[in-house]
């Protein structure tokens, strides 16, 4: 999607960014000439994410931003900072997880905020395309497989692996939720009884690993080969593996496939066989539901907060502000996990 | 705090607002696609405005059953969220169950009636 980014008088978003990347990049790739195609990729509000290609003598290199606009608060409490995203990147491929290369990890007071640029790959973001394309048909029968390997690989790191990354387990992250709604100006009666329900229905002991955090379609880059990476690791954290599971399979994430439960792709118990035979333990189903249901509230508060940012004037744009009503959805969602 | 979950009125205005700014834009992709939202905006508004205040007195007549007490629709709304907070109602009691369960219905054929969750609730209800 290519955007016309228009100069204002007193910033230039792109011209800075401009800027910063060849100061930044000049020391690391030899011979650097330009930044071109500048282009700042939709979506994102704790992260900016901008293409560009960095050429040089005798090569054009395909690269992305990723930033934390400077004098951005985080007031995302389970975002990562930038820095610590990029570590976590190269531990992941290092386990058998596709995630995109780190070239450089910005410095700060040198290129106006925390970043870190990465290796551009080519193939398809969008769900629907990724669903429903003809020329994705060989792609669409890997994914599960690559899906349950990376879930898989996933687990298998651990804390020493990247000690600087927090563990986050279900008290943790209900607490998070909850103070984010109750920060809110709203009170839905559906969200209290889901935050009641999860405190009641906490799962017992459970394993430790690298949760990705937003493990969905929409966050994959899909080519011919299938899963040929996962992006947005700003959420990562460690925790119960499960979660990942959950998020998958929560209903919002089915991209119209509702009959598919597992990413809009299959069946549940094709996911928990897929991720057992990949090297994963025994699912426990009931886990797993326990994780979609935390899904719907934590989809239902994230909608409300995008609703926020336009309601309290920080970004005008309308598809935050309709993005609020799609509560109903994860809170119908929720409605029908706890009865059925 | 003022209550700022949208009303019907704030996406309406909102929605009025993107196309008064859109007038001297070029076309784009990114434009159709807002274009799109807002026409969604306006669609949920015509449903409220169409099955809103049915729907709104249901759910004051539930609330006054499952409460025991009078008060605004807004008051009573405040208030179930409260009680659950605090425990102060069974989670387990059936009646609260259903009356939400019909609101998060009623509020879904509002906001997103072709949603499948809606869907697999009216199969489940029978």
């Amino acid at each position: 999607m290519e955007f016309q980014l228009v100069s204002a008088p007193v910033t230039d978003p792109a011209g800075e960014v401009r800027d910063a990347l060849l100061r930044a990049l000049a020391s690391k790739l030899d011979g650097l000439q330009s930044v071109e195609r500048l282009v700042r990729l939709s979506g994102g509000v704790s992260r900016e994410t901008w293409s560009f290609d960095a050429v040089t003598a005798t090569n054009t290199i395909p690269l992305i931003l990723r930033r934390q606009p400077r004098g951005m608060a985080s007031g995302e409490d389970l975002d990562l900072p930038a820095a610590l995203e990029a570590d976590v990147l190269p531990c992941a491929a290092a386990h058998g997880v596709p995630a995109p290369r780190v070239v450089l990890v910005l410095d700060p007071s040198a290129c106006g905020g925390e970043g870190f640029v990465m290796e551009r790959i080519a193939g398809e973001t969008l769900p629907q395309k990724i669903l429903a394309e003809e020329s994705l048909a060989i792609a669409r029968t890997r994914l599960l497989g690559q899906c349950a390997e990376a879930l898989a690989n996933l687990r298998r790191i651990q804390p020493p692996a990247l000690p600087s990354l927090p563990t986050r387990r279900a008290t943790d992250l209900l607490d998070a939720y909850e103070r984010m709604y109750r920060s809110l100006p709203v009170a839905r009666p559906i969200v209290e009884f889901g935050f009641r329900w999860l405190e009641d229905h906490h799962p017992g002991q459970c394993d430790t690993g690298l949760v990705h955090g937003d493990f969905r379609l929409g966050n994959f880059i899909v080519n011919d080969t299938g899963l040929a990476s996962l992006l947005d690791w700003e959420l990562a954290h460690f925790g119960d593996p499960m979660e990942d599971l959950g998020w998958f399979c929560t209903n919002a994430w089915r991209f119209g496939r509702s009959d598919h439960p597992a990413g809009g792709l299959t069946s549940r118990e094709a996911l928990y066989e897929a991720y057992e035979k990949a090297g994963g333990p025994r699912v426990d189903p009931g886990q797993v539901r326990f994780w979609e249901i935390f899904g719907c509230i934590k989809w239902a508060v994230i909608s409300m907060r995008f609703a926020n940012r336009y309601l309290s004037g920080r970004q005008r744009s309308v598809e935050l502000l309709a993005v609020g009503r799609r509560t109903a959805e994860a809170e119908m969602d929720l409605m029908n996990l706890v009865l059925s | 705090m003022a209550e700022q979950h949208p009303r019907a009125e704030q996406l309406l205005a909102g929605a009025i607002a993107f196309f008064a700014s859109r007038a001297a834009a070029d076309g784009s992709p990114r434009t159709a696609y807002l274009t799109r939202v807002a026409l969604t905006c306006l669609q949920i508004v015509e449903r409220e405005l169409l099955m809103g205040p049915d729907s709104d007195r249901r759910q004051h007549a539930r609330l006054r059953q499952l409460l025991g007490i009078e008060a605004s629709l807004p008051e009573l709304e405040l208030e179930l969220c409260r009680r659950i907070r605090s425990r102060d109602i069974d989670l387990s009691d059936p009646q609260l169950r259903c009356h939400l369960d019909d609101t998060a219905a009623e509020q879904l054929s509002i906001d997103n009636p072709k949603y499948s969750g809606l869907h697999a609730a009216l199969s489940r209800r029978g």
